[in-house]
C-alpha cells in the first residue's frame, strides 16, 4: 500500500517537477513542493492508520455546540 | 492577471450555473426539515438565492469583473485581503471535498459496494483535474452538452412517475411549523442556490459584462425550476417516505416500471447524477485552484492542479462517519456555516468598496 | 545510461544540423554558357546515366550548322506534341529560321519562342538548377548552341487513371467523379464546380526529393484571410524528404499531431471538396493523391455525408440521427455489455436476464475478455479482408463471420449473445466514416474500463473523453462548434439537416467574412392560380 503510495506520488512529481525547473518558475515549484509534501505526509498517515481529524465532523460539532441546535 | 486565457459566452455562464445548481441537489435534495412542504422552502431558498447572488453579481460588477481574490485585495489591502481571500478558498476547497464525498458515498452505498471509497474519489477527481486543466472555455463547453440532457431527464422522470404521483401527499399545504419551513428555506438557500458565490472565481471571464448578472439569473431559475419540480415530485411519489430515505431522487426512479422494460431507470438517473456532479465539483476545484494561483502571484495554476485534487481526496476520506452525521452536518450546520461566505463576504466587501469608493479610475495594483 | 543519452544528443545535433547545409544551398545559380556541348556535358552529369532521360542532339533547320539538343524524360512528355510542335518546326522550317541565323544569332532564341514552336506554355531560363528540376517534372528543354538560355516547354503527357467512380464514399444521387492523381485533373474538376473568378489556387512545392506539386484552394473573400496564412506558414515548416500522400501534409500540419480524432478532413470527391471550399474551409490537393484535405474539420463533420443534401432534408435528418446513435452504440455497446454482465447484472430487463445469463452457463472466460476477444476477431476478419485479392475476399467474410462465430458458440468458447452484441457493434463501426478507426479505439478502451470499473469508470473516461474533445481545436476553430460552444444559426446543419432554402448563411463557426449564401426568401413558392388553388398548398 505504502509502495503504491510512493509510486503515485512519485509519478505525480515526476511530472511536474522537470517542468517547473525547466521554466525557471521557482515560486510555483515551491507551492507545489509544499502541496506535495503535505498531500504525501498525509495520505501515509491514512494508510498506517492513523485517522486524521475528520474536519467536517469537527465543524459539525462546533456549530452544534454554540448555537444550541 | 492573466492565469486565464479564455472566455465564455452568457450562456455558458447560465448553463454552468445550472449545472452546479444542480450538482449535489439531484442526490441529496434541498429543503429537507419541511417535510412535504419542501418544495416550497426550496422556492424561499430560491429567492433568497436570487438575492445573494444579485449581491455578489454586483460586487464582481463593481470592479469590472475581477476575481474575488483580486478584489479582495484590492479592498482590504494586500495582507488582510489574501487573508480573507485564503478563507474563500477553503471554503471553496472544503465544498468541493464535500460535493466529493456525497458522490461517493452515495455510489458506493447504491452500486458498488464493494470499491473502496478512494477509487471512487480518485476517478471522478481525475476527471475533474484534466478539465480544470484545460481552462474554464472547455467546462462550459462541456456543460452546455451536460446540462440540457440533464435538465431533459427531469420531465422526463416526472412523466414516468405520473402512475405513481399521488397530489395527496402534498397536503395539507403550509401546513409544517413556520419555523421548520423558515429554517429549510434557509438551507436550501445556502444550499446549493447560494452556493453560487463560488462563481465569484468565474465571473471575470464573461465576454459580455453587462449581459452577467441576467445571465446568472436565469441559470438560477431554471435550476430552481427543476428543482421545485424534482421536490415536489418526491414528495408526492414517495409521501411520507421521503423525509426519511437518504435519496429520493434515486429510489423513486427504481419506482419506475414500464411493461417490466424500463425497470432500471435509476442507471439513466445516476448517470446524468454523475455528469451534474463533475460540473459542480470542477468548478469548485477550479475556484480553489485558481484562488491559490492569485494568492501567492503564481504564473499559471496548472502544477498545483494535481497535489490540490490529492489533498480534496484526503479532506474527503477523512470525513469518516456515517451518512446520517453527514447529513445531519448538511442540513443542520451547514447553512450557518455557510453564511459567512456565501453572504459575510460578498456583502461587507461590496459595502466597504462602496465606502470607500473602489475601483478608483486609473492606477490600483494589487 | 549516459552513454545512452549523450548518443541521442549526438544524433539530435545531426539530424537538425542537416537542414544548414542541405536545404538551404547558398551557392548563387549556375547559368548555362553559350557552348551547347558544355552545358550537355553539366546536365549529363547530373541528370545521371537513366536510361529515360532523353538528349536528342539535331540541327536546327535541315540545311544550317546550328546545333541544338532537346532533352527530356521519356514518359512524362506528350510524344506526338514533342514530334509535331518541336522538333518539326525546328527542323523544317527553313527560310525564316536561315535568315535568323545570319542576322543575328542570340535573337535566333527568342525568335524560336516567339514564332517557330507552336505549343501553348514556354518559358525561358538560363539557371540550369531550374532546367534540372523542370526536365524531372515534365518539361521539355532546348538547348541551342551560342545561346544561353534554354526553352522549357510544357508538353507533359503520361499515363493517368482516368475519372472514375468514387469508391469510399459512395452516394446515389449526386455527382459520381472522384479526384485523380494528376493534381491539374483535380483542379479541373473543381474549376468546372465553381467557375468563380475569385476561385484561387496557390501553388506550393513540399518535399526535398519528391517535389510534390501542393495546391492551397480558397475563394477569395469567402474564405478567412487568417485561415489562408495559417496554412500557408504551417506548409512552409515541412521540410521532409518526400511528400507521397496527401497524408503526409495532413500528419505535417495537424493541430495535434497526438490526437486520435481527425482535425483534417479528406475527400475524394469534387463536390465535396467544391461545397466545403464554399463554406469557408480552404482545401489542399496533392499532386500523387487522389484525397483532397478539407481544413477547418469539426467533429460535426463526420456525420455529414454528401448523400444527405442530395436527399431530402426529413430523410437526411433522419439518416443523421441513425448515423449518431449507431456510433454510440458502435462504442458503448459492448462496454455496457461488459459492465452489466460483470458489475450490474441486475440491471438487465428480467426476461433478458434469463436468455443472457443461460448463455453464460460454463463458459471459460471473464465477459471482459470473451468481448475483447471478439472485438480482435472482428478487427481482424476486417483488415484481412480489406487486403484480401478480391477473389478470396468473399470466401474469407463468409467463412469468419459464420462459421468462426458459429462454431465458437458452440464450442463453448463465447455466448451467443455476445457474437450478437459484437456484430451489431461491427456494422454500426461502418456509419461513420472519418471515425471509424477512432471509434475502434474508443471501443477498445471503453471494453477495458467496463470490466474493471463498471459503469462508473466509462462515465469517467466518457466525461474525460468529451472535456479532451472540447478543448480540441481545428486551426483556431473549436471542434465541437456549432453544439459547444452554441450557435443557433450553425446547428441547422448538424443533427438535422435544414432544407437547402433554409440553410442562408455559412456556418458561423468558420468566420467567413461573407456571410451570405443565397437571399432568404428561397422557399419554393407555387403561384397561386385558379386551376391549383384547394389541395396541399
Amino acid at each position: 500500500m505504502i509502495a503504491l503510495l510512493i509510486m503515485g506520488f512519485g509519478i505525480v512529481a515526476l511530472i511536474q517537477i522537470p517542468a517547473l525547473v525547466q521554466k525557471q518558475w521557482w515560486r510555483e515549484l515551491i507551492v507545489f513542493m509544499v502541496l506535495w509534501s503535505a498531500g504525501f505526509i498525509l495520505s501515509i498517515m491514512i494508510s498506517t492508520g492513523i485517522t486524521l481529524p475528520p474536519i467536517t465532523m469537527i465543524i459539525n460539532k462546533y456549530i452544534i455546540g454554540i448555537f444550541e441546535l | 492577471m492573466f492565469l486565464e486565457q479564455g472566455k465564455i459566452s452568457n450562456l455558458q455562464l447560465s448553463v454552468l450555473i445550472t449545472g452546479f445548481v444542480l450538482g449535489s441537489s439531484v442526490i441529496i435534495p434541498p429543503g429537507q426539515g419541511a417535510g412535504h412542504d419542501a418544495w416550497i422552502a426550496v422556492a424561499l431558498g430560491l429567492m433568497e438565492g436570487l438575492l445573494i447572488a444579485w449581491i455578489f453579481t454586483a460586487l464582481a460588477r463593481q470592479f469590472e469583473y475581477k476575481t474575488i481574490i483580486e478584489i479582495n485585495s484590492l479592498v482590504y489591502g494586500k495582507i488582510l485581503g489574501k487573508c480573507i481571500s485564503v478563507l474563500f478558498i477553503w471554503y471553496l476547497f472544503h465544498l468541493g471535498a464535500l460535493v466529493l464525498d456525497n458522490y461517493a458515498r452515495f455510489f458506493k452505498l447504491e452500486i458498488y459496494p464493494n470499491t473502496p471509497k478512494t477509487v471512487l474519489f480518485l476517478l471522478l477527481m481525475l476527471v475533474c483535474a484534466s478539465t480544470v486543466g484545460r481552462g474554464i472555455e472547455v467546462l462550459a463547453r462541456c456543460s452546455v452538452i451536460l446540462v440540457p440532457l440533464t435538465i431533459l431527464l427531469i420531465p422526463v422522470d416526472t412523466l414516468l412517475l405520473i402512475p405513481h404521483i399521488d397530489l395527496n401527499d402534498l397536503m395539507p399545504i403550509l401546513d409544517v411549523p413556520s419555523e421548520k419551513l423558515l429554517w429549510a428555506s434557509q438551507g436550501a438557500a445556502s444550499f446549493p442556490f447560494a452556493e453560487t458565490v463560488a462563481f465569484l472565481m468565474v465571473l471575470a471571464f464573461i465576454d459580455k459584462p453587462e449581459k452577467g448578472p441576467s445571465a446568472v439569473s436565469r441559470g438560477l431559475l431554471i435550476a430552481g425550476f427543476f428543482l421545485i419540480m424534482a421536490v415536489a415530485r418526491n414528495a408526492a411519489v414517495l409521501g411520507p417516505m421521503a423525509v426519511i430515505t437518504n435519496y429520493p431522487s434515486y429510489l423513486m426512479a427504481q419506482v419506475i416500471d414500464i411493461g417490466d422494460i424500463l425497470t432500471r431507470f435509476e442507471v439513466v438517473v445516476g448517470i446524468t447524477l454523475i455528469t451534474m456532479g463533475f460540473i459542480k465539483i470542477s468548478i469548485l476545484f477550479y475556484g480553489t485552484v485558481l484562488g491559490l494561483a492569485q494568492v501567492f502571484n503564481l504564473s499559471s495554476y496548472r502544477p498545483i492542479i494535481l497535489p490540490v485534487g490529492i489533498l480534496m481526496v484526503i479532506l474527503a476520506l477523512t470525513n469518516v462517519g456515517n451518512t446520517l452525521e453527514l447529513f445531519e452536518f448538511a442540513y443542520k450546520s451547514y447553512p450557518i456555516y455557510a453564511v459567512p461566505f456565501q453572504i459575510g463576504i460578498p456583502l461587507v466587501t461590496l459595502i466597504v468598496a462602496k465606502l470607500r469608493r473602489l475601483p478608483q479610475t486609473g492606477g490600483d495594483q494589487v | 545510461m549516459f552513454r545512452l543519452l549523450s548518443k541521442k544528443l549526438r544524433r539530435w545535433q545531426i539530424l537538425s544540423s542537416k537542414d544548414q547545409t542541405q536545404t538551404k544551398p547558398d551557392r548563387s545559380p549556375v547559368y548555362l554558357s553559350k557552348n551547347l556541348e558544355g552545358n550537355l556535358q553539366i546536365l549529363r552529369e547530373v541528370l545521371g546515366q537513366s536510361s529515360d532521360v532523353i538528349i536528342r542532339e539535331m540541327k536546327i533547320s535541315s540545311d544550317s550548322n546550328v546545333d541544338a539538343a532537346v532533352i527530356y524524360i521519356d514518359g512524362m512528355v506528350d510524344r506526338n506534341l514533342l514530334n509535331r510542335d518541336i522538333l518539326q518546326p525546328l527542323m523544317f522550317n527553313l527560310q525564316l529560321i536561315k535568315d535568323h541565323i545570319r542576322q543575328n544569332h542570340s535573337s535566333l532564341i527568342d525568335f524560336i519562342k516567339s514564332s517557330v514552336l507552336t505549343v501553348g506554355q514556354i518559358t525561358g531560363t538560363e539557371d540550369i538548377d531550374r532546367v534540372i528540376s523542370d526536365v524531372l517534372k515534365g518539361h521539355t528543354a532546348i538547348l541551342v548552341e551560342g545561346v544561353n538560355q534554354t526553352l522549357l516547354i510544357d508538353a507533359k503527357g503520361w499515363e493517368t487513371r482516368g475519372i472514375e467512380q468514387t469508391t469510399n464514399e459512395v452516394s446515389i444521387r449526386g455527382p459520381k467523379d472522384s479526384f485523380t492523381e494528376t493534381l491539374r485533373t483535380n483542379t479541373t474538376l473543381l474549376r468546372r464546380k465553381i467557375r468563380d473568378p475569385r476561385l484561387t489556387f496557390q501553388s506550393l512545392q513540399i518535399g526535398e526529393r519528391s517535389k510534390t506539386d501542393v495546391a492551397v484552394v480558397y475563394i477569395k473573400g469567402i474564405t478567412p484571410d487568417s485561415l489562408i496564412e495559417e496554412i500557408n506558414q504551417r506548409l512552409k515548416r515541412i521540410d521532409a524528404d518526400a511528400v507521397l500522400d496527401s497524408s503526409y501534409i495532413e500528419q505535417f500540419i495537424e493541430d495535434n499531431p497526438i490526437s486520435l480524432f481527425p482535425t483534417i478532413g479528406y475527400t475524394e470527391r469534387p463536390d465535396v471538396t467544391a461545397a466545403k471550399i464554399l463554406e469557408g474551409r480552404a482545401a489542399i490537393l496533392v499532386d500523387g493523391s487522389p484525397m483532397a484535405l478539407t481544413m477547418p474539420f469539426l467533429f460535426i463533420e463526420g456525420f455529414q455525408n454528401p448523400e444527405d443534401y442530395y436527399a431530402h432534408p426529413f430523410f437526411a435528418s433522419l439518416i443523421r440521427w441513425v448515423r449518431l446513435l449507431g456510433f454510440i452504440l458502435s462504442i458503448y455497446l459492448p462496454g455496457v455489455f461488459v459492465s452489466l454482465k460483470a458489475f450490474h447484472p441486475e440491471l438487465f430487463p428480467t426476461p433478458l436476464l434469463v436468455s443472457v445469463a443461460g448463455a453464460r452457463e460454463g463458459l471459460p472466460f471473464p465477459v471482459v475478455l470473451e468481448a475483447l476477444l471478439m472485438l480482435m476477431l472482428f478487427e481482424v476478419l476486417r483488415e484481412a479482408g480489406l487486403r484480401m485479392p478480391r477473389s478470396l475476399g468473399q470466401a474469407v467474410s463468409i467463412v469468419g463471420a459464420l462459421v468462426i462465430g458459429q462454431a465458437a458458440v458452440s464450442a463453448g468458447l463465447v455466448g451467443a449473445p455476445m457474437v450478437i452484441v459484437i456484430a451489431a457493434t461491427a456494422i454500426a463501426s461502418f456509419l461513420v466514416v472519418p471515425f471509424a478507426d477512432i471509434g475502434a479505439l474508443l471501443r477498445l478502451l471503453m471494453t477495458i474500463v467496463a470490466g474493471f470499473l463498471g459503469l462508473f469508470g466509462m462515465i469517467i473516461v466518457q466525461l474525460e473523453i468529451l472535456s479532451y474533445l472540447a478543448g480540441l481545436r481545428s486551426l483556431g476553430v473549436p471542434y465541437l462548434s456549432p453544439v459547444a460552444p452554441l450557435n443557433i444559426r450553425g446547428l441547422k446543419d448538424t443533427f438535422l439537416r435544414a432544407p437547402l432554402w433554409a440553410m442562408d448563411s455559412r456556418p458561423a463557426s468558420l468566420n467567413s467574412p461573407d456571410m451570405r449564401r443565397q437571399s432568404p426568401d428561397q422557399m419554393p413558392q407555387v403561384p397561386k392560380t385558379e386551376s391549383n388553388q384547394g389541395g396541399n398548398q
